[in-house]
C-alpha cells in the first residue's frame, strides 16, 4: 500500500513524467526559447568563439533540417496532444479502463463550478507570476545591459545558472530554507527579529513567489536580448531631442522592446498555467491549480478521460493566449519566442 | 550689438578627450560662427565624431570647455543643450511615424499641441515630406530618412545643429542633391550647422568655415579656399588632395621667389610669403591637377621642370591620372590630365616626358 | 504512451537493479529432487512441471513499490533458483493504474504492494492473470483461511495477499497533548492550537474512508447521505490543515506537521525514525487494508511467478518481509520469527480487528466512486 518509502524518487518520478508531458505539450515555448536564448548568448560571445559557432553552423546548413524537426514535433508534440484530444472524447470504465464509447459528457462535465474555480486560480497565479516577474525582471535585465559593460554575459550567466540544477532539488532546497525550521527563521528568530517562526511556506503567496524564482530566467533572456538589441544611438537621438531618462525610457526604450516584454509574458505565462510541482511542494490547502486538476482525475481518480478533457481545455486556454500575446507583439514576439 | 556678434555660436576651448589607449581629442580649441557652416573635417578616427558628441553632450570631457553662445555647458546634460544631432545612422525612431518622430522633441518641451501641429506641418512642407506623416521610417527611401532627421531636429530651432556625416549612408548621386539642399535649408532657417564629414568634397562645397582634424589635434582651421589652395601642413595637404608632396629646405630667396631642396636633392621653386619665415618651410605641395605633363623634346629651362617617364595611367572618367617616375630622384609625381584634351592622351606609360608645374602652383607647408 | 514517458528513468532504474540482482554468482541449474529436499520444514514444494517451467523461463519480472521490499528476497530466489530477477519500481498505485488501463497486456510477471482497493480495479478491468492453485501449495498452507475466501476475489484466483494495512494517524507526542487520543477527531476536529499543523492523505479512499469511519460509517459505504456528511467534516477540517500530503515524513520530522493522516505501519516506520512521532490506532477502528501481489495477464513467466510467491511464504523468507516493511502479516506462521519488540509493535489490541471494514468493492466502484471523486474535488479545490 502507499507507502513513501522514497518520496524523492515518487516526486522525481512524478515530476520526469510531467515535464516531458509538459515539454512535449503545451510547453513549445520554453523548449524552443531556450534554443532562441542559445543563440542569443552565441551572438554575445567573443568574436573569435562565435566566428567558430558560425562557421560551424553554415556547414550544417546543408543538412535536411526539416526530417529531425518534423519527426520530433511528431513524436512529442502532435500525437501525446492527438492522443489527449483522443482520450477525451472516450468514456472511463469503473476500474481506469478507458472504453471505446464515444462521449461529450467529458466535455459537458467542464461546466462544473470547480472547474471554473480552479482554472481561475491558475490564471490569477499565473498572472501575478508573470507580473512579478516582469516587474523583476524587467529592471534587472535592464541593469545588466545598460551597466554590465563586459561582465554582460557572466551576468546574464548567473540568472541563467540556477536553471541547471533540476527544478525539484531547487524546490526542495527552497523548502529547507523556508520551512519553520529552515534558514531563514532560524536567521529572524536569532537576530530577534520574529518572536515564532513564520509560516513562509504552504500558502498562495508560496506558490506565486516559488513560481517566480523558478520563470524568472525565462523573462529576463528575452527582455535582455531585446535590450541588446536595441540601438544606443535611439536613446541618444531621444535626449538630444530633449527627453529626461524617464521619458527616454518610456517613450523609447519600453516601446522598442515590446517584443522581448511580450515573448518574456508568454514564456512565463504558459509553464505556470501547466504547473502543478509547485502548487503540491510549496501549497497549502488553497493553492489546488489547473494541473492538480488533471492530475487528480488522470491518476488519482484514474480517470483518463476525464483528466485528458480538462488537459484539453487548459491547452485551449494556452493556445488562445499565445495568439492573443502574439497578435498584440506583432512579428518580434513571435520571432522572439521561436 | 558689436560685441553681441562676436560671441561664437559654439566654442571649444582646449577640449580633450581620452580613451582607453587613445587620446580621441587631443587640446582642441575653436570657434564657430553664428549662422554659419562649419565642418570638422578628418578621416575616421580623428577624434571629429567625438567632438560632436562632446558637444551634445552624449560624451563627457576629460578637460577643457564647451560654450554654447558664450555659456559654458559643461555639467548641462544632453536633453537639456540647447543643439541638437544628426546622426550617421540617422536613428530615426522606428516604432513612430514620421509626424510622431518629427513632433517628438517638441513634446518632449511641452509645447501646446496646436503649435507642435503647425510647427510640424510646417518643418515637413520645407522638407518637402508632404504625404509620408503617417509612414514608419521603414517605409522610406534613403533620402526621405534624411530629410525627416533633419526635420526632427530642425523643428526645434536649435542654436546649433550638429551634423555627423549625415549623408554617409547615401549613394553619390543622392549624395550630391542632399548636398544642395542642405545648403539651402541652412540658408532658410539660418541656423548654424556644425558638420562633421571624412568626405574633403563635402566638406569644401558646403562649408564657410573647414577645420581639419588628424589624431585628436586641430591641424588647420580655413575657408574652403584657404584649406584647398594653402593646405598648411603635410597632413592637411595629404588629406585634401595636394597629394604631391616634396619635404624639403629653403636653400635661397629674392626677386619674390624662395628656392627649395627637396629631400631627393631636387631644385624647387615657390613664391614668396611675407608670413612665412623660411626657417619654417617643410617642403612643398602640388595639387596633380596644377602638374603639366609636356612631351620630351620640351627644353628644360625655366622653373620646375623635371625629367620622367610615365609608369601609369589611371582612366578616372574626366581626368586620366598618370604617375611619373622623375629621372633625377627616383620619386614619383602624379598628374591629373584632362581627358577630353586630345593632345595629352597621346601619352602613354613608359614614355619618357616632361613635367612642370608653375612656381604659384607650389604650396608651402610648415609641418 | 505512459510506458514511453516513463522509460528513461524506469530504464535508469531497471539498469541500477540489474545491477544489483547480477552481482549474484550464477548458480548451476538446480533439480527438482534437491529443490524438493532443501525445503525447511512444513514448506510445501510446488509440483515438477511448474518448477521445470519456471527454471526453463529463467527470469522474472516484477513491479513493485520502490525501496520497499528488501534485495534479500529477491536475491535469495535468484540463488536457489538461478532465475535472474529484474524489479521495477512505482512510486503510487495510480502509476500501475493509468499503466494497465492504458495497456493491460505490460508484461510483468508480478505486481507487489497493491492496496486492496488498487488491486480490484486492476482485477476487474481485466489486467490480473489466474492464479493456478495447484501451482501454489506453500501459499495455500500459511494462508489464513479468510483471506483466501475474501469476497472481492474468492479462492485467490487473481491475486495472492502478502501483508495487512490500517488507515491511522500518527501525532507528535512531545507537542500535542489530547486526551482524545487515539480517537479519529484528534484528526478531523482538531483543537484550536493544532490549527495549521495537521495534513491529511493525499488520496481518495483513505481520506474519504476515514471520515466515514469517524463518523461510524462503513470505511467503504456508498450512501449519498453518509458520503455528504464525510464531505461536510472534511471541508470543515479543511481550513485548519497545513497540506494534503500522503508521505508527510519531511514536515513531522521538522515539526511542521504535529498530527498526520497516516497508515500505521508507515507510523512505526517513522517512529523509528524519530521517537517523538507515534501512531494511533483510532478507537472507532478502521480499515483492514490487504496489501496483494497480482500475476498480469501479460506475463511471459507464470511458472517463475507462482514459484516466487511460493517462496515468499516460507516462514523465514516471510519474516525478512515482514521486519523490513513493519505491516502486520497474513503469514499465519512468521509470527513466532518476529523479534519481541517488533510483535509489540504490530500486534493489534483484543477484538481490534472487528472494528475494522473489509474491503467493499462499492468503494471503488459505480456510485460509490462517483461520489467520492467528487467530494475529492469539492475537498481539494
Amino acid at each position: 500500500m502507499p507507502r513513501g518509502a522514497c518520496p524523492e524518487r515518487h516526486e522525481i518520478l512524478r515530476y520526469a513524467q510531467n515535464d516531458t508531458k509538459r515539454r512535449a505539450g503545451n510547453d513549445k515555448g520554453m523548449f524552443f526559447g531556450s534554443f532562441q536564448t542559445a543563440f542569443r548568448i552565441v551572438g554575445e560571445m567573443p568574436g573569435n568563439l562565435r566566428e567558430k559557432i558560425r562557421k560551424y553552423l553554415a556547414k550544417q546548413a546543408h543538412l535536411p533540417s526539416v526530417g529531425p524537426v518534423s519527426i520530433w514535433t511528431i513524436l512529442f508534440v502532435i500525437a501525446p496532444l492527438g492522443f489527449i484530444l483522443y482520450f477525451s472524447f472516450l468514456t472511463a470504465g469503473d476500474f481506469g479502463q478507458i472504453l471505446p464509447i464515444f462521449t461529450l459528457e467529458n466535455y459537458q462535465a467542464l461546466a462544473r463550478p470547480v472547474v471554473a474555480e480552479v482554472f481561475l486560480r491558475t490564471l490569477l497565479f499565473s498572472l501575478a507570476t508573470t507580473m512579478i516577474c516582469l516587474l523583476l525582471g524587467y529592471p534587472l535585465a535592464y541593469f545588466i545591459v545598460m551597466y554590465g559593460g563586459r561582465w554582460r554575459i557572466h551576468l546574464l550567466l548567473l540568472v541563467i545558472l540556477p536553471e541547471w540544477t533540476s527544478y525539484l532539488i531547487r524546490l526542495y532546497a527552497i523548502r529547507m530554507l523556508s520551512g519553520r525550521a529552515g534558514l531563514i527563521n532560524s536567521a529572524l528568530l536569532s537576530l530577534g527579529l520574529i518572536s515564532s517562526p513564520l509560516g513562509i511556506l504552504y500558502n498562495p503567496s508560496a506558490v506565486v513567489l516559488t513560481l517566480v524564482y523558478g520563470w524568472l530566467p525565462l523573462m529576463v533572456l528575452p527582455v535582455y536580448a531585446s535590450l541588446v538589441g536595441l540601438n544606443p544611438s535611439l536613446l541618444e537621438a531621444s535626449a538630444d531631442l530633449g527627453a529626461t531618462p524617464f521619458r527616454r525610457f518610456f517613450t523609447v526604450t519600453l516601446p522598442l522592446t515590446k517584443g522581448g516584454i511580450l515573448a518574456g509574458i508568454i514564456l512565463v505565462f504558459i509553464p505556470c498555467i501547466g504547473d502543478w510541482l509547485v502548487p503540491l511542494l510549496m501549497g497549502g490547502t488553497k493553492t489546488f491549480m489547473a494541473g492538480n486538476l488533471v492530475y487528480l482525475h488522470f491518476i488519482s481518480a484514474a480517470n483518463i478521460p476525464a483528466g485528458s478533457t480538462i488537459g484539453v481545455a487548459l491547452t485551449a486556454i494556452v493556445l488562445i493566449i499565445m495568439y492573443l500575446c502574439i497578435k498584440a507583439g506583432g512579428k518580434e514576439a513571435t520571432e522572439r519566442i521561436i | 550689438m558689436e560685441n553681441r556678434e562676436s560671441i561664437p555660436c559654439v566654442e571649444l576651448r582646449n577640449l580633450v578627450k581620452r580613451f582607453p589607449g587613445v587620446t580621441a581629442v587631443d587640446h582642441v580649441s575653436l570657434k564657430v560662427e553664428k549662422g554659419k557652416v562649419f565642418s570638422l573635417l578628418g578621416p575616421s578616427g580623428c577624434g571629429k565624431t567625438t567632438a560632436l558628441r562632446i558637444i551634445a553632450g552624449l560624451e563627457t570631457m576629460d578637460e577643457g570647455d564647451v560654450l554654447i553662445d558664450g555659456k559654458v555647458i559643461n555639467d548641462v546634460p544632453a536633453y537639456k543643450r540647447d543643439c541638437s544631432i544628426v546622426f550617421q545612422t540617422l536613428a530615426l525612431f522606428p516604432h513612430m511615424t514620421v509626424e510622431a518622430n518629427v513632433s517628438y522633441g517638441l513634446e518632449q518641451r511641452k509645447v501646446p499641441k496646436d503649435e507642435i501641429r503647425k510647427r510640424v506641418g510646417e518643418i515637413i512642407d520645407l522638407m518637402g515630406l508632404g504625404g509620408m506623416e503617417k509612414r514608419r521610417p521603414s517605409q522610406l527611401s534613403g533620402g526621405q530618412q534624411q530629410r525627416v532627421a533633419l526635420a526632427r531636429s530642425l523643428i526645434l530651432s536649435p542654436k546649433v545643429l550638429l551634423l555627423d556625416e549625415p549623408l554617409a549612408s547615401l549613394d553619390r548621386k543622392l549624395r550630391k542633391g542632399m548636398q544642395v539642399e542642405l545648403k539651402r535649408i541652412q540658408r532658410e532657417v539660418g541656423i548654424t550647422f556644425l558638420y562633421v564629414t571624412h568626405d574633403q568634397k563635402e566638406a569644401l562645397s558646403l562649408s564657410d568655415t573647414i577645420a581639419v582634424m588628424d589624431k585628436g589635434k586641430l591641424e588647420q582651421v580655413g575657408t574652403p579656399e584657404e584649406i584647398y589652395e594653402t593646405p598648411r601642413t603635410k597632413r592637411v595637404a595629404d588629406f585634401i588632395g595636394a597629394s604631391n608632396i616634396f619635404p624639403g629646405k629653403v636653400i635661397a630667396s629674392g626677386n619674390g621667389k624662395v628656392q627649395l631642396e627637396t629631400e631627393g636633392g631636387s631644385r624647387v621653386i615657390a613664391l614668396e610669403n611675407k608670413d612665412i619665415r623660411s626657417e619654417e618651410v617643410t617642403g612643398i605641395s602640388v595639387h596633380p591637377e596644377l602638374v603639366e605633363v609636356l612631351p620630351e623634346g620640351t627644353g628644360l629651362e625655366g622653373d620646375n621642370r623635371f625629367r620622367g617617364k610615365i609608369v601609369e595611367m589611371i582612366y578616372q572618367g574626366d581626368f586620366i591620372e598618370t604617375k611619373i617616375c622623375l629621372d633625377q630622384t627616383g620619386g614619383l609625381i602624379t598628374s591629373y590630365l584632362n581627358s577630353r584634351l586630345g593632345r595629352e592622351t597621346q601619352f602613354s606609360p613608359g614614355e619618357e616626358v616632361l613635367v612642370h608645374w608653375s612656381p604659384e602652383s607650389s604650396n608651402i607647408l610648415l609641418g | 504512451m505512459k510506458r514511453k514517458i516513463l522509460l528513461i528513468p524506469l530504464a535508469l532504474l531497471l539498469a541500477i537493479s540489474l545491477v544489483a540482482t547480477g552481482c549474484a554468482p550464477a548458480p548451476e541449474k538446480v533439480a527438482y529432487e534437491g529443490y524438493v529436499a532443501s525445503l525447511p520444514e512444513g514448506c510445501e514444494p510446488v509440483p515438477p512441471e511448474c518448477f521445470e517451467q519456471a527454471i526453463e523461463e529463467g527470469e522474472l519480472y516484477i513491479y513493485e513499490w520502490a525501496e520497499w521490499w528488501p534485495d534479500d528476497i529477491f536475491d535469495g530466489f535468484s540463488e536457489e533458483f538461478g532465475i535472474e530477477v529484474s524489479r521495477d519500481y512505482f512510486a503510487s498505485t495510480e502509476e500501475v493504474k493509468t499503466k494497465f488501463a492504458l495497456y493491460p497486456e505490460t508484461p510483468y510477471d508480478l505486481v507487489t504492494g497493491l492496496g486492496i482497493s488498487d488491486a480490484y480495479p486492476l482485477q476487474e478491468a481485466g489486467a490480473a492473470g489466474q492464479i493456478n492453485p495447484d501451482w501454489i501449495p506453500n501459499v495455500l498452507e500459511y494462508m489464513p483461511e479468510e483471506l483466501i475466501e475474501m469476497e472481492h476475489d474468492p479462492g485467490m484466483q487473481y491475486s495472492v495477499p502478502t501483508d495487512m494495512y490500517f488507515t491511522s494517524y500518527v501525532y507528535n507526542k512531545e507537542l500535542v497533548d489530547d486526551p482524545r487520543i487515539p480517537s479519529w477527531s484528534v484528526l478531523f476536529e482538531p483543537a484550536e492550537e493544532f490549527y495549521g499543523k495537521v495534513t491529511l492523505w493525499d488520496e481518495i479512499h483513505e481520506v474519504i474512508g476515514a471520515a466515514l469511519k469517524y463518523l461510524g460509517y462503513d470505511y467503504y459505504s456508498d450512501n449519498e447521505a453518509e458520503l455528504m456528511e464525510a464531505r461536510d467534516l472534511l471541508l470543515e477540517v479543511k481550513p485548519h490543515l497545513l497540506v494534503f500530503d500522503s508521505w508527510p515524513r519531511g514536515l513531522l520530522l521538522g515539526d511542521e506537521a504535529w498530527i498526520s493522516g497516516l497508515w500505521y505501519g508507515d507510523g512505526w516506520f517513522l517512529n523509528d525514525e524519530y521517537e517523538a512521532i507515534v501512531p494511533a490506532l483510532p478507537t472507532e477502528g478502521t480499515n483492514l487494508g490487504i496489501d496483494l501481489a497480482i500475476h498480469p495477464i501479460g506475463s511471459a513467466n507464470p511458472a517463475a511467478a507462482h514459484l516466487f510467491l511460493n517462496y515468499l511464504f516460507r516462514p523465514e523468507v516471510n519474516a525478512l518481509h515482514i521486519e523490513s516493511i513493519w505491516y502486520p502479516p497474513v503469514h499465519t506462521a512468521v509470527l513466532e520469527l518476529l523479534p519481541e519488540e517488533f510483535l509489540k509493535v504490530i500486534a493489534l489490541p483484543e477484538g481490534y480487528l472487528a472494528k475494522c471494514d473489509p474491503f467493499d468493492p462499492r468503494a471503488v466502484t459505480g456510485r460509490g466512486l462517483e461520489l467520492r471523486i467528487e467530494i475529492f474535488e469539492e475537498l481539494k479545490r
